[in-house]
């Protein structure tokens, strides 16, 4: 079992999909320091992450079998 | 004004279980704003007016260019040219002439929230901007009015609702307790440069339009503080719930409210965004939509002979910049300077269209 990822907006086209797996990443901390190293221009993206389903909005622990969802603002109307 | 056929009109309404007579009587008393008559603002104001939503406001100092055509289904190609919120009035009328109807067709700043939001029940955001998004976002919690906002993003799209005052003493959510600060310009792209499919923002529209109606009649549960995600390519729906973020701060006082600078927020006035090339001129006047207007005093030389353009000294701009029909203006003047200033202002005035300043001027062409 692994931690699912998914991209929304911009970041899906930073990222070069729309969902990733990935492993061994303790806490939402680690797995920025990760995304943004494999996508540094992640790193001034702005977006929230929601864990399961809900926005967090600080540091927190990562379970196997998670889902992170990370999304950008929409100006588009 | 009292429907004479309001049984007849109403009537797979009026028999739906769970809605009935008495939530029909909620959507003839209800005032609703909603602010953009574009992509989103149309099909929301198609269905409020549909369902029977007693005063609708439409907020929109635009007109109706052929490229909003593909998605804004209010106007037709007779349109073009003409103001959209006035448009909408007249087909929504049509529609349903027994509701009213307020048009504002300016462009919504600081002292129109303030004048018009209390009237209204609930705002409605179909904005294309972050400037707009943040400014009403905050005239909502300063004046305590639920928001819907809704906003796209070439397939996909974002649904919320916002600043609703629940029974329990939480704080309600808004639009700051998820992006706390306004991305700059160039961090997030707008539907111009980054396209939009056009039946996305019908789509959001749609579950806008729900949400004030579930608001309005209490039917249902509304995304209070909860903000949904649709993925038109394979329809994948995430509904994420929100939560308060301590660290933001909204405008307190009117006074607050007044003083925030929405534009520079959003960094809008960027110089480097607003300058293009004079080898682009060519390709750009391909589009219908696009004027280059040149705005040296009469007398300055050299001419232009190479583009069709109009003639309008920046001394004369203000005045006559407002009878133009094009959604992208070209400036151009001898080195760049003046034309480039004409842009920023332009652009501050006129948020929802594109001002660019040609480089260097004539000089850089000659």
């Amino acid at each position: 079992m692994s931690i699912n990822l998914l991209f929304f907006g911009q970041l899906s086209t930073l990222v070069g999909s729309n969902n990733m797996t990935i492993e061994n990443i303790v806490d939402t901390e680690s797995l920025q320091l990760y995304l943004f190293e494999k996508f540094p221009e992640m790193e001034n993206a702005k977006f929230v992450i929601a864990l399961n389903n809900e926005v967090i909005l600080k540091n927190t622990v990562i379970n196997i079998g998670d889902t992170l969802a990370f999304l950008p603002p929409f100006s588009g109307g | 004004m009292i429907d004479p056929q309001f049984q007849e009109r109403y009537h797979r309404q009026l028999i739906l279980k769970g809605f009935g007579p008495e939530a029909q009587q909620k959507l003839t008393n209800a005032n609703v704003l909603v602010i953009g008559a574009g992509g989103l603002g149309c099909p929301i104001l198609q269905y409020l007016a549909a369902a029977g939503i007693g005063h609708i406001g439409i907020a929109d100092e635009d007109i109706v260019s052929l490229s909003n055509l593909p998605r804004q289904i209010l106007f037709t190609t007779a349109d073009v040219g003409n103001r959209k919120a006035e448009s909408a009035k007249n087909k929504l009328l049509q529609l349903n002439p027994y509701i009213k109807i307020t048009v504002y067709a300016e462009y919504f700043k600081q002292e129109q929230c303030l004048e018009h939001f209390k009237n209204y029940d609930i705002i409605v955001d179909a904005t294309d901007n972050f400037a707009s998004r943040y400014l009403i976002n905050d005239a909502c919690v300063l004046m305590q009015k639920p928001l819907v906002l809704g906003a796209v993003s070439q397939f996909e799209g974002q649904v919320a609702v916002l600043n609703y005052q629940s029974s329990n003493n939480l704080r309600p959510i808004n639009y700051r307790d998820i992006f706390p600060t306004p991305p700059q310009a160039n961090e997030v792209q707008n539907c111009s440069e980054a396209g939009i499919l056009g039946v996305l923002p019908g789509i959001i529209g749609t579950m806008q339009a729900t949400e004030v109606i579930k608001l309005i009649t209490g039917i249902g549960q509304p995304l209070i503080d909860q903000v949904l995600i649709y993925n038109a390519l394979n329809h994948q729906i995430l509904t994420i719930k929100l939560q308060p973020n301590l660290q933001i701060k909204t405008p307190e006082t009117t006074e607050d409210f007044i003083q925030t600078n929405y534009e520079w927020l959003c960094n809008y006035n960027e110089q480097a965004n607003l300058e293009i090339d004079s080898t682009k001129i060519s390709e750009l006047l391909f589009s219908n939509d696009v004027i280059l207007i040149d705005i040296r005093e009469k007398d300055e030389t050299p001419k232009i002979h190479q583009w069709q353009h109009l003639s309008i000294p920046l001394s004369n701009l203000e005045t006559s910049i407002n009878e133009l029909k094009f959604g992208k203006v070209l400036f151009i003047c001898q080195s760049g300077t003046r034309s480039l200033q004409a842009a920023l202002t332009m652009s501050n005035k006129y948020p929802n269209k594109t001002f660019l300043s040609i480089k260097g001027g004539i000089n850089a062409i000659v």
